[in-house]
């Protein structure tokens, strides 16, 4: 199921948050989508969703032009703010966002089982989120967006604001359901995780700076650093000033 | 000293910076003052009389105040007052003068008092009696504005928890996330609407039934009545704080909406008479929901109407819960791309 980006461009009022850009994220990769804070990440993410609509160019999946509320339960996501009913458990909280996906009772509590034993949560379901740790939060926003079984994920900054360990497990959690067959889109500032992925496509300014294989994009660095391909991309565009 | 300084400086630009909190800090009291001095600040000045058993004299004084009209002699004050052929009867005898009101009301009271103190200081007559069509054995004021709180409150409380709920649940990125999810926006908003509808059923239920057992406030009309009134405001209040919290962005800017939304409101719900408002600005009164809901209430609890007596309410009611639906349903197209 490739998703498939053609000349997507977004302004909020007077500001251009994203200028033509062009991806192909292909089927069954973890993609990354690396850039600094107010590259234009979230929104793009938001458009592949379908919780925004680009103001030009157009999004597909496979040969559906989105947003289709048709696909709407093939693609989850995962907000960079965790977007947990705090005043419910854990367990509530799931059982919620699984009836508004409409799944069937009984397969939702084995859909609970599953997503609470991949988040290490199984534990803490009936805590109230409100007493949950950051990390808990983080873990149980994943375990939401892992409910629908959706064949495409779209994580936004899933690692930010959490422990090094912490990171480590949530990574090594999607190295799993990549093998699981899943597509995953994950957004990031953190530079390093590059390496934890496929593809990754360096946004800067509203613009694709490059996108390539990780391997690739690591072989333009002279030390394997990527901030280098975003520096040399800031040098250009003051020289073109 | 110096960091006390950097704290009133900076107290100062936040306000600056906010421009809504200046207008609700500025603008705000100056209206809701200016409401308060007409609707109490006022004498009611024109109002109807029937005169008995006044001279010439006395009828002089009254022409120069109110709109002295007649009626049959032998046509009883209630009757007068039943058919609203006139607002009050005033009758003059040698045991004393004796004012009848449709129900109880200052400015009307005031009005009439006016020109009897007038009429006192030049022919010396005793203070009337004050009687009442309606409200006659309203002993106190609570008694008499029993009506007006139950509706007040059954808007104002669910007003502000579904206003608040719903800026929560935008500003954790509960919505968005609810928002891709395949729900249809009519079952957000019924689903959200319905959820606090029956904490207000409660609340409404509650209320009534603590007002009239425990405090004895008769209810002379349809209780059905009394409560579907009650049942339907609080829903409107729920429809009205979703919209309302559309233009706040945090939970506080909710609060900051009961000057504007609440406040003009409770004033308009037939607390105060309303009829003294210059401009025919009490008309304001029929774009306010909490004025139906004491009406109605008002017609129910005072004059003992039936259910069927309060089916514009009703109405009403049921249509700016349809209109404030439709609109939050729209709004929602903000958090999914259609």
């Amino acid at each position: 199921m490739d998703i498939r980006l053609k000349q997507v461009s977004k302004s909020f009022g007077k500001e251009r948050v994203l200028n033509n850009i062009n991806l192909t994220f292909p089927k069954g990769e973890i993609l990354c989508l690396i850039g600094p804070s107010g590259a234009g990440k979230t929104t793009l993410l938001r458009i592949i969703t379908g919780a925004l609509k680009a103001d030009e160019g157009e999004v597909r999946l496979d040969d559906i032009l989105l947003p289709d509320p048709a696909v709407r339960r093939r693609i989850a996501f995962m907000p960079q703010n965790d977007a947990v009913y705090l005043d419910l458990s854990g367990l509530e909280n799931l059982l919620f966002y699984g009836r508004m996906y409409r799944i069937r009772e009984k397969e939702l509590k084995e859909r609970i089982h599953d997503v609470l034993a991949v988040t290490g949560l199984t534990k803490d379901a009936k805590k109230l989120a409100a007493r949950y740790s950051g990390g808990m939060k983080k873990r149980l926003s994943l375990a939401i967006t892992l409910l629908n079984d959706a064949d495409t994920l779209i994580l936004d900054e899933p690692t930010a604001g959490i422990d090094p360990l912490l990171r480590k497990t949530i990574w090594e959690e999607f190295h799993r359901l990549n093998a699981a067959g899943k597509t995953l889109i994950v957004s990031t500032h953190v530079m390093d995780e590059i390496r934890l992925c496929d593809k990754a496509a360096l946004l800067y300014r509203g613009g694709i700076v490059a996108y390539d294989s990780v391997p690739a994009l690591l072989a333009q660095t002279t030390d394997g650093d990527i901030e280098e391909i975003f520096l040399k991309s800031q040098k250009s565009e003051t020289e073109a000033v | 000293m110096k960091g006390m300084k950097g704290l009133i400086l900076r107290i100062l630009k936040q306000q600056v910076n906010d421009k809504r909190t200046l207008a609700l800090i500025f603008i705000v009291p100056l209206f809701i003052m200016t409401l308060i001095y007409f609707l109490l600040g006022t004498a009611e000045d024109d109002i109807t009389v029937v005169l008995r058993g006044a001279d010439d004299a006395v009828t002089a004084y009254f022409e120069e105040e109110c709109t002295v009209v007649d009626a049959a002699a032998n046509k009883p004050a209630d009757e007068i007052l039943a058919n609203k052929d006139a607002d009050a009867v005033v009758n003059f005898s040698a045991g004393g003068t004796k004012i009848w009101l449709y129900e109880p009301d200052s400015a009307k009271l005031a009005a009439i008092n006016g020109v009897l103190k007038e009429i006192q200081s030049t022919q010396g007559q005793t203070p009337p009696e004050v009687l009442y069509l309606y409200g006659e054995n309203l002993d106190t004021l609570f008694e008499q504005l029993a009506y007006a709180l139950l509706g007040i409150l059954s808007f104002f409380l669910v007003f502000l928890i579904s206003g608040v709920s719903f800026v929560h649940e935008r500003t954790l990125g509960t919505l968005e996330r609810l928002m891709l999810t395949p729900v249809k926006r009519t079952t957000v908003i019924g689903g959200i609407t319905v959820g606090f509808g029956i904490i207000g059923i409660l609340q409404s239920l509650l209320m009534f039934v603590f007002t009239v057992s425990v405090f004895s406030i008769e209810c002379r009309g349809s209780y059905l009545g009394a409560l579907l009134i009650m049942v339907m405001l609080s829903l409107t209040a729920i429809s009205m704080g979703l919209f309302i919290s559309i233009f706040a962005h945090s939970e506080f800017q909710v609060f900051q909406f009961i000057p504007v939304i609440i406040v003009p409101q409770i004033f308009l719900s037939g607390l105060f008479p309303l009829e003294g408002l210059p401009l025919h600005l009490d008309l304001l009164k029929y774009a306010t929901p909490i004025y139906y809901g004491c009406n109605g209430l008002k017609k129910i609890l005072i004059y003992g109407e039936s259910l069927a007596a309060v089916w514009p309410e009703l109405a009403v009611l049921a249509g700016l819960i349809v209109v404030f639906f439709a609109l939050n349903v729209v709004f929602l197209k903000r958090y999914r791309a259609e």
